[in-house]
């Protein structure tokens, strides 16, 4: 138990976390069709707005964090008017853009000082384990502040993951979600068949772009230290990795290709010359044996049916 | 009259698609349109349902105008279609497909959907049971749990018909419905269009290659060429209108 609870290992639950999030942004707007690579640029509004707000106006930090989301979402509803117009590599290339530009104006602004980021944003992990002395959790759990603050923010990152899953989850059971996939899969026959496809696409746009904020904020008062390169095009590189590589048709896909993927580099730094090649020789291979990711509508298919047996079984006292 | 067009023309750029075209249909009617491929008669769908706008001339469903309605707008006032080429939504089951249709006529928003609110659960419940009705009456009732994409062609075809159909149309476009059918089927078909309008109280206006069809089936039919309107009237006049023979034989190509 000792040993399980050290920094380290709780700091890459942090970013499994993390990514999760980012990893689900991409899946929204997947979910409409639509390969939006902005995420990266909504989700340095979230981290500059949420430390911004922070340290210079005293504002709590959930308020903060809530901010950069909605901050994000905003940016999101400008964009979004003339890019979800867009289809296909074209919003994709403008998504791009948009998230470059971003980036160069974090670069050059004096309230986000520029090149050399922003350094000294509220701990997240810090203001946890005040909270826990307060109420005394210190001592009953015999922990240290520091590994109780990281543990506390393992835990509230977990239960946030689990809330956003259940949200979209449901979504998707819905009409709502059942208008995001037939635009997916015939956005014209969507059209005649009564859905608003504009109103769909921007929802799922901006739905996306508010947790890559809410992801992006996060990331800022877990690591302290945010600068422009944080959220470069690799960051967009990463998040659709994390989608694609888990099976990017199903929900379960994102959270499963973001931990698989933030967990491999971590247990391969003691090869580091080799690091990089094994992690590209695992992306090849999979798109090679299973092109649609680790868990396609098949697999959950498959689950489901599985599921439901058993249970009759059971029922049957089996 | 339910629908009508007035003098509607249709250019592309310097290509005249349609010019010139007036018809109408009254409630409860099935109306054909037949004509050579290439002649317009997808461009007039495509007009009615807001996919293009008129250039000229308008377009009156219910007495009102329906220029520059979108066509989700248009679907959502009562006017539903199926394509020449099969559009389902393959990555859904066939129940899912309906119930696709039905999105227009509930109200659910994000809020609801999320929490499952009372009210969201009897809307999904009534919309299922509705899908369902609507299945049994395509004989599609056993395959509502099956991937779209899974379904036989003849299957597909309906499943088109009952999508549009559960969007709770007053007046319903089929864009050559009984296309890649054999004649049992293509009968099947006609059977079938007929139920639509006894039970569902549904205007149709199909296009069809199949002439033995739309001649049973069709109240009037109108024929179009080169996109214009050669002739309109009962399936009995129209069959000895010789411009129409002209045009089916080709005697005018030459």
């Amino acid at each position: 138990m000792e040993d399980f609870l050290n920094g380290y290992f709780l700091q890459v639950f942090v970013f499994i976390c993390i990514n999760i999030i980012l990893a689900l942004t991409v899946y929204m707007t997947l979910c409409t069709g639509q390969l939006s690579l902005g995420n990266a640029g909504f989700m340095s509004f979230g981290a500059y707005t949420s430390a911004i707000v922070t340290m210079h106006a005293g504002v709590p930090m959930p308020v903060g964090i809530f901010m950069g989301g909605l901050m994000a979402a905003f940016i999101a509803l400008i964009i979004g008017i003339p890019t979800t117009r867009l289809r296909g590599l074209y919003l994709a290339i403008a998504t791009l853009g948009f998230g470059e530009v971003v980036r160069v104006v974090a670069l050059n602004l004096k309230i986000t000082n520029g090149a050399l980021g922003l350094s000294g944003i509220p701990s997240m992990a810090s203001s946890l384990s005040d909270y826990a002395s307060d109420w005394g959790l210190l001592d009953a759990l015999r922990l240290d502040s520091q590994t109780a603050g990281q543990l506390m923010m393992c835990i509230v990152l977990l239960i946030l993951v689990i809330l956003i899953m259940t949200f979209w989850v449901r979504l998707e059971h819905s009409r709502i979600g059942r208008a995001f996939a037939a635009i997916k899969a015939d956005e014209h026959a969507a059209e005649l068949s009564g859905i608003n496809t504009v109103y769909y696409k921007m929802m799922s746009f901006l739905f996306s772009a508010f947790f890559a904020g809410i992801a992006g904020a996060l990331y800022a008062h877990a690591t302290f230290f945010i600068s422009p390169t944080d959220f470069s095009w690799h960051k967009v590189v990463d998040m659709l990795l994390y989608c694609v590589f888990g099976g990017s048709n199903v929900v379960w896909g994102a959270p499963l290709g973001a931990a698989i993927l933030t967990i491999v580099p971590e247990s391969l730094r003691s090869m580091a010359e080799y690091r990089d090649t094994i992690y590209g020789l695992m992306l090849v291979a999979l798109m090679a044996f299973r092109p649609d990711g680790i868990l396609s509508a098949d697999v959950m298919k498959w689950f489901s049916n599985h599921h439901k047996k058993q249970n009759s079984r059971t029922e049957k006292g089996e | 009259m339910l629908l009508e067009l007035n003098h509607v023309t249709k250019k592309f750029g310097g290509i005249t698609a349609l010019s010139d075209i007036s018809f109408g249909a009254e409630s409860g009617q099935i109306l054909g349109i037949i004509g050579p491929n290439g002649a317009g008669k997808t461009t007039i769908f495509n007009l009615i349902t807001g996919v293009y706008q008129v250039t000229e001339g308008d377009i009156l469903f219910d007495g009102a105008s329906i220029e520059n309605k979108k066509p989700y707008q248009i679907t959502q006032l009562g006017i539903a279609r199926t394509f020449q080429n099969i559009r389902l939504f393959t990555n859904m089951t066939v129940l899912e497909n309906i119930l696709v249709g039905h999105h227009s006529r509930m109200h659910s928003g994000i809020l609801a959907s999320v929490i499952h609110t009372g009210a969201q659960k009897k809307e999904e419940e009534a919309a299922r049971a509705k899908s369902m009705e609507l299945l049994e009456f395509l004989g599609l009732g056993n395959d509502a749990e099956r991937m779209a994409s899974e379904l036989p062609y003849g299957k597909q075809r309906k499943l088109e018909i009952a999508r549009a159909m559960s969007t709770d149309p007053r007046l319903i476009l089929l864009d050559e419905p009984a296309a890649g059918m054999n004649d049992s089927e293509t009968e099947e078909l006609g059977r079938l269009i007929q139920g639509i309008r006894s039970r569902f109280h549904m205007t149709i206006i199909l296009i069809e290659h199949d002439m033995n069809l739309m001649m049973h089936l069709c109240d009037r039919i109108v024929v179009v060429n080169f996109g214009e309107k050669l002739a309109e009237g009962i399936p009995k006049e129209i069959q000895e209108n010789k411009a129409v023979i002209e045009a089916y034989l080709g005697k005018g190509d030459d």
